[in-house]
């Protein structure tokens, strides 16, 4: 049976009327991004997997109550969302452990790929939880900035005056490792 | 497209280029199992249902064949225990390796009651002895009044031998004659002569002294009893012998029907009574085997 036309709310219906194909391509479409969502908020891997799981568990067991009021993207993002607020609240300042790592600045150096995203995820980790987190779902996933807000369960306003911020320190950090020149894009070979 | 523009394409470009993180392929099998096990119950809780009714059906059925069997396993010990408890004059030892046949059973429960037609026969026989003993033992006691009697006695002597025959039917007296009866009729003869010298002397004790009417009486009794117990002392038992030898055809009676306990009984009674009586060989032998 061919899952791909139908939309993500019909097919969490379908999964709560017994169709575990359904869910299966659900699960296929999203489990990238969600699972991105975890680990770039979540420093420790495992606890990263644990909430993964669980988050994908309460999809499970949500699916009788799930209504397509809301989006299943906006639902299963502020699930995932609460439990990670419910393990891990803090904010981390971002500006100190920034000086520290400026010291390994190299101008003339060359990134390839895999050092360009070592870097940026370095970079992501210094931030903010909360800006962190709206950057992500911004990245990850189709949501207006309305939708993020209902997911992080935070004004529309504050979202955006987040994921500015967010944005702002990324580049910062970025262009503190030489990175954010278009030089140096374009000799990684991430200029499009 | 102005600056701020194109640095956030970059940063977007370096997202998607570095965002390559997927999660590993046990927790994808580990939700989609988890996913699968919601929305299949049917089979795993109908297994689990069929697997309940059955071990339940299986105990159900284990439990009435080790009760059932469990059951017929004691019924021959409880049949022989009755065998034991029924049968336990028997000789022959029961059948303890499993059913009694009905004719066996029948023939048990006939030879148990033959026992106990024995065992009533023997117990009448002995009653039987017994009550000619006591019957004896009247007509001696009649024969010795009616000889103790002289001829032409006065008011006086009558009223004597009134009181004499009272103090005769005495317990103590009773006791006496009971000692007497296994005598001979010259041993009554005796008795009576004394009998009649105590009458004699009552009579003197009437005539002389009306006064002090119960001393003499008590006195003549006593006299009485002496007497009597130096005869039962002197004289042999001859009766003893017959009493002997009709306890010993009692037991050996109660021994041919198989009735071991009455015999044995008898038997100790018999050596408590006459501990001087020889026994037959055969009875001593079947006792002390």
């Amino acid at each position: 049976m061919n899952h791909s036309n139908k939309t993500d709310e019909s097919l969490m219906q379908a999964y709560a009327q017994g169709d575990v194909a359904s869910f299966e391509a659900l699960y296929q479409k999203h489990k990238d991004a969600l699972y991105r969502y975890v680990v770039r908020q979540v420093s420790n891997m495992d606890l990263a997997h644990d909430l993964y799981q669980e988050c994908w568990s309460r999809i499970i067991k949500s699916a009788d109550s799930y209504t397509q009021d809301a989006k299943w993207t906006t639902w299963a993002y502020r699930i995932a969302h609460n439990l990670i607020v419910d393990h891990y609240r803090s904010l981390k300042p971002i500006d100190s452990e920034l000086e520290i790592e400026s010291n390994s600045y190299a101008p003339d150096r060359v990134y390839d790929q895999e050092q360009l995203s070592e870097q940026l995820n370095h970079c992501m980790s210094k931030l903010p939880a909360v800006q962190c987190e709206v950057f992500v779902l911004s990245q990850e996933t189709d949501l207006t900035l309305k939708m993020i807000a209902h997911v992080v369960d935070a004004s529309h306003e504050a979202v955006k005056t987040r994921l500015r911020y967010a944005r702002s320190g990324l580049q910062t950090c970025l262009a503190k490792f030489g990175l954010y020149a278009s030089k140096s894009l374009s000799d990684s070979g991430m200029q499009t | 497209m102005n600056k701020h523009d194109s640095e956030d394409e970059l940063l977007d470009q370096l997202y998607s280029k570095s965002a390559k993180e997927q999660p590993p392929s046990h927790l994808d099998k580990k939700i989609l199992a988890e996913a699968k096990a919601r929305y299949q119950p049917g089979t795993l809780a109908a297994s689990f249902k069929w697997q309940r009714i059955l071990s339940v059906a299986a105990v159900m059925v284990l439990s009435i064949y080790v009760f059932f069997d469990v059951n017929d396993n004691r019924m021959p010990n409880i049949n022989s225990e009755l065998y034991y408890q029924q049968g336990s004059q028997h000789e022959e030892s029961p059948n303890t390796s499993g059913y009694m046949s009905k004719e066996q059973h029948l023939q048990d429960k006939e030879k148990s009651k033959k026992s106990k037609k024995n065992q009533q026969q023997a117990s009448e026989t002995t009653l039987e002895i017994e009550a000619d003993e006591f019957s004896e033992d009247k007509i001696l006691e009649q024969r010795a009044l009616s000889k103790s009697k002289p001829k032409g006695e006065t008011q006086g002597q009558s009223k004597t031998n009134t009181r004499e025959s009272r103090a005769l039917s005495s317990p103590a007296a009773q006791q006496q004659k009971r000692d007497f009866k296994a005598g001979h009729v010259l041993e009554a003869e005796n008795i009576g002569e004394i009998s009649g010298s105590i009458e004699e002397n009552a009579e003197r004790h009437d005539a002389g002294f009306e006064s002090k009417a119960a001393a003499p009486i008590e006195t003549a009794k006593k006299q009485k009893k002496r007497i009597e117990h130096r005869m039962s002392e002197l004289t042999p038992e001859p009766n003893t012998s017959t009493e002997a030898e009709k306890i010993i055809k009692e037991i050996q009676q109660l021994l041919a029907n198989g009735d071991l306990e009455a015999a044995r009984k008898r038997y100790d009674k018999f050596k408590l009574r006459f501990p001087e009586h020889t026994v037959p060989a055969s009875i001593e032998h079947f006792f002390y085997k």
